[in-house]
């Protein structure tokens, strides 16, 4: 395997009873890069990022990140194995403050043994201490660093989007999976979050996202594959793609295949 | 025929209603007071019995469920623990704890081929058969009964459609409750009726939704007789004693090996 | 910013400290308040369910899960003790931690299968898996004495300090302090627990378990092991109540006693540490109090459990905080720090 690839997907496959949602794909995703996933809706770009992080199991194929084949590993292994995700609706600890968000998904790097949580004490302490140090980092890296105390349910949609995003660098990812990181945003929020995967670059995390902004996604990408079906259409730099026949005709229909 | 009440109030509600047990215990009472004291003959104290319990179980789902509707479930659970608490304790301290048995309609007895079943045994047959194709007929063919299944299967898309769910809700867990209190009536000649009358059958209920899948009606039925040959195999080849440790062992690890229960659709 | 908030924490907590002391001091002086043997044997009952009410909450406050079968796991915790004590002859403060150690080890091989199963099925599995043991111990005549239950427990054994006084546990005032001892013990263990990164990471299994998992959170372990963790209390409170009681039977495994935990769970206020405790001393006393009653107190207490999971859904504990939210003035501070 070529060393500068993270991620490299062969021929995986997903039935969902007699529907194959995901078909004989495959793909890999270079160390650094900002990866998009595009394709009309339906087009199982959300079931590629369940396969990933091990939500469904693939019927074939292999997902081997780091050199190291993590299909059909639990969800909670693969985090650990640092791929972290976002998911299309935003999920977060809604009844927690920012503050408390940011501390649960350091989780993957610190995990608090029972009993040293009972009868620990300094250790316990310092641990602690350091995990709310990390979180105050984290909030003012993603942005939120005034909305520390407020709980994650009484944030406008642009904050809760960029705290989703904040717990998934919490656990210290190598790879991050967002899933439609600006979807229902107003311009001014899609601004402060295409900052913000730019600076998560620039931490050596490779981020690989769906997105339907077009706008957003030749912006920002470096290489975009594009699905259809389950069915792979295109692979390339997004000047690339985005003269691509069949992308074109997938999301504007057959007519306007001449006209281009 | 309680697992039926029971199934048909989960499958629409999604409630999994613990105190059934306690509302077949009421229904029993009521038969009993308007047979014994009132002196009605035993048709009209079933028909008094089930009018009853209709009208509480409507009651109980408005004033103790439906506020919980978009709560999470554990909520409805503890309701039911709150309810079969009110319920089995009210009886006891209004009726005590004595046992009262319902004279029969009919003692007679019938041979057959050998064994001798009390006309009661096959009047509960009869009747469990007859309100199990009752209620897969309301169900499947008249039109309140397919607005109670579209509620069912989509509560939004119905109430869009312009059925009233919350009254469907009421009206199905009427029914389903005052299945319970027939239960109640016709078991009452054979066995006795007492305050925690309740509390072994809706164990019961539960393993028979359990192994049927909840919602839906024939995994209910094929469960009681699946429940009713285990039983009787396990006391007869194994153990009397047992009885309810191994069918009850069994359940959880029948849980265990499919979360979704035995015949039930993964969620 | 950072240092008003910490200021704002050290002041609450400050309180808090300030709080805890004083009902711990009423809590030791109580006895000679309430001489009487009856109000006394109260008092010891309240610890007993204090303990048991936590373990509860572990699993219902905290990991959210619905187990029906805790007052099941409190019977055993009993049961194993007695059995301890009386079969096998081994000393009250031997037998306590090893009927733990059973509770702990039945929690455990039940939890792996009841903890799989999704949505409404584990408070029904663990119903299932609480009728069956109740069943097993009413009907292994032998070994548990059946239907009967065992009698003549013996107390805890005195023990013999430093200072050459010894300690005998005869009278109730001296299982009165043992007992608040290990529920104060209980409830620091269960503080420190919840106020930890261990505890912030259950309270995520709860809120989301996939968000959690996609977090890198091993959910099923976390549920397993506070579900373990809940019934050790369970068995602790059990053994306990075996040892002071002197005398178990079925019914004290019975499911109707999960039912009671439950209320004293959640009346007092659900998730929180606070609430079980004043729970499991309100609920009990007033049942005392309404003993005229007859089993109308527990119709009673039935409207209460249902009144209160409609408008407060998180006990007396959650009341008052929405108390104190909407009328700070109260404290002269904002409520919501933990």
């Amino acid at each position: 395997m070529n060393k500068d690839q993270i991620l490299s997907v062969k021929n995986l496959s997903k039935n969902f009873g007699g529907l194959r949602a995901i078909d004989n794909l495959s793909f890999s995703v270079k160390k650094g890069e900002i990866f998009s996933i595009i394709g009309p809706n339906g087009a199982g770009k959300s079931t590629l990022f369940n396969l990933i992080t091990g939500f469904i199991a693939p019927t074939e194929g292999e997902i081997i990140f780091e050199g190291e084949d993590i299909a059909g590993l639990k969800p909670y292994q693969v985090a650990r194995k640092k791929v972290g995700r976002t998911f299309q609706l935003t999920t977060l600890f809604f009844q927690n403050t920012v503050l408390e968000n940011l501390i649960i998904g350091q989780q993957v790097t610190r995990e608090a043994g029972y009993l040293q949580s009972m009868f620990g004490w300094k250790k316990r302490k310092e641990h602690y201490q350091q995990a709310i140090k990390r979180a105050q980092e984290l909030a003012e890296f993603v942005g939120l660093s005034n909305y520390c105390n407020t709980a994650a349910a009484l944030l406008p949609h642009g904050a809760q989007k960029q705290l989703s995003i904040g717990m998934v660098l919490a656990g210290d990812p190598d790879l991050i999976l967002l899933d439609e990181p600006v979807g229902g945003m107003s311009m001014d929020e899609i601004d402060v979050v295409i900052n913000l995967i730019k600076n998560i670059r620039k931490t050596n995390i490779t981020v690989c996202l769906i997105e339907h902004k077009m706008s957003v996604v030749m912006n920002i990408s470096d290489r975009i594959l594009a699905l259809n079906y389950g069915v792979k259409m295109a692979e390339d730099i997004p000047e690339v793609v985005c003269r691509n026949e069949q992308v074109i005709k997938s999301y504007l229909g057959d007519k306007y295949v001449v006209a281009s | 025929m309680i697992a039926l009440g029971l199934t048909l109030i989960y499958g629409v509600l999604q409630i999994p209603n613990f105190s059934h047990g306690a509302l077949y215990m009421i229904g029993a009472y009521v038969a009993y007071f308007s047979i014994v004291s009132f002196g009605f003959p035993y048709w009209v104290g079933l028909i008094t019995s089930v009018i009853t319990l209709f009208c509480v179980g409507m009651f109980v789902e408005r004033v103790a469920f439906r506020p919980l509707y978009d709560k999470p479930l554990i909520n409805a659970f503890i309701v039911a623990v709150g309810l079969i608490l009110i319920f089995e304790n009210g009886a006891l301290a209004i009726w005590g704890p004595e046992f009262r048995r319902l004279p029969a309609p009919s003692s007679a007895v019938i041979e057959l081929s050998g064994a001798i079943i009390t006309m009661q045994r096959i009047i509960v047959i009869a009747a469990a058969l007859l309100l199990i194709a009752a209620v897969h007929f309301f169900v499947k063919k008249t039109r309140l009964g397919a607005a109670i299944e579209a509620t069912a299967q989509n509560r939004e898309g119905a109430q869009l459609m312009g059925i009233n769910v919350y009254l469907m809700g009421g009206i199905t867990f009427g029914i389903g409750t005052s299945l319970a209190a027939v239960a109640g009536v016709l078991i009452a000649p054979i066995f006795l009726i007492y305050p925690s009358m309740g509390v072994p059958v809706i164990g019961m209920a539960f393993v028979i939704m359990i192994v049927g899948g909840m919602g839906s009606f024939l995994g209910a039925v094929a469960g009681g007789y699946l429940i009713g040959l285990l039983e009787t195999l396990v006391s007869s080849y194994i153990t009397t004693y047992f009885t309810e440790v191994i069918l009850f062992g069994l359940l959880v690890v029948v849980l265990a090996i499919k979360p979704t229960g035995l015949f039930g659709k993964g969620h | 910013m950072e240092r008003v908030i910490d200021t704002m924490y050290k002041k609450s907590k400050y309180k808090k400290l300030i709080v805890c002391s004083i009902l711990l001091i009423i809590a030791i002086v109580a006895p000679f308040a309430f001489t009487s043997e009856y109000n006394r044997h109260i008092m010891v009952m309240c610890g007993v369910w204090i303990i048991a009410a936590l373990g509860l909450n572990l699993i219902l406050g905290y990991v959210g899960q619905l187990n029906l079968a805790h007052g099941t796991f409190f019977g055993v915790g009993a049961y194993a003790t007695a059995l301890l004590m009386q079969k096998a002859g081994i000393p009250f403060w031997w037998a306590l931690p090893l009927g733990c150690l059973a509770t702990a080890a039945l929690g455990f091989v039940t939890g792996i299968p009841t903890l799989r199963t999704r949505g409404h099925y584990f408070p029904i599995a663990t119903m299932c898996l609480g009728i069956a043991v109740y069943y097993a111990i009413a009907r292994w005549d032998d070994f548990t004495g059946g239907a009967c239950g065992l009698y003549g427990i013996p107390r805890p054994g005195s023990i013999s300090l430093p200072l050459a006084k010894t300690i005998d546990f005869e009278s109730t005032v001296a299982c009165y302090y043992l007992v608040l001892l290990i529920a104060v013990l209980t409830i620091i263990l269960m503080l420190r627990l919840v106020k930890s990164l261990t505890g912030q990471r259950i309270m995520a299994v709860r809120g989301n378990e996939d968000l959690a998992q996609s977090l890198g959170i091993n959910t099923m372990k976390d549920k397993i092991v506070c579900f373990t963790l809940s019934t050790v209390f369970a068995g602790l409170a059990g053994g306990i109540f075996a040892s002071y009681v002197g005398a178990i039977m079925p019914e004290n495994a019975h499911f109707l006693v999960s039912f009671e935990m439950l209320l004293y769970v959640m009346i007092g206020g659900v998730g929180t540490i606070a609430g079980p405790v004043i729970g499991a001393i309100l609920i009990p006393v007033l049942s005392e109090i309404l003993h005229f009653m007859g089993s109308l107190r527990l119709v009673i207490f039935g409207f209460i459990l249902i009144l209160t999971i409609q408008f407060l859904p998180f006990g007396i504990i959650g009341g008052i905080r929405v108390a104190l939210l909407r009328y700070p003035g109260l404290t002269g501070r904002s409520v919501g720090s933990e």
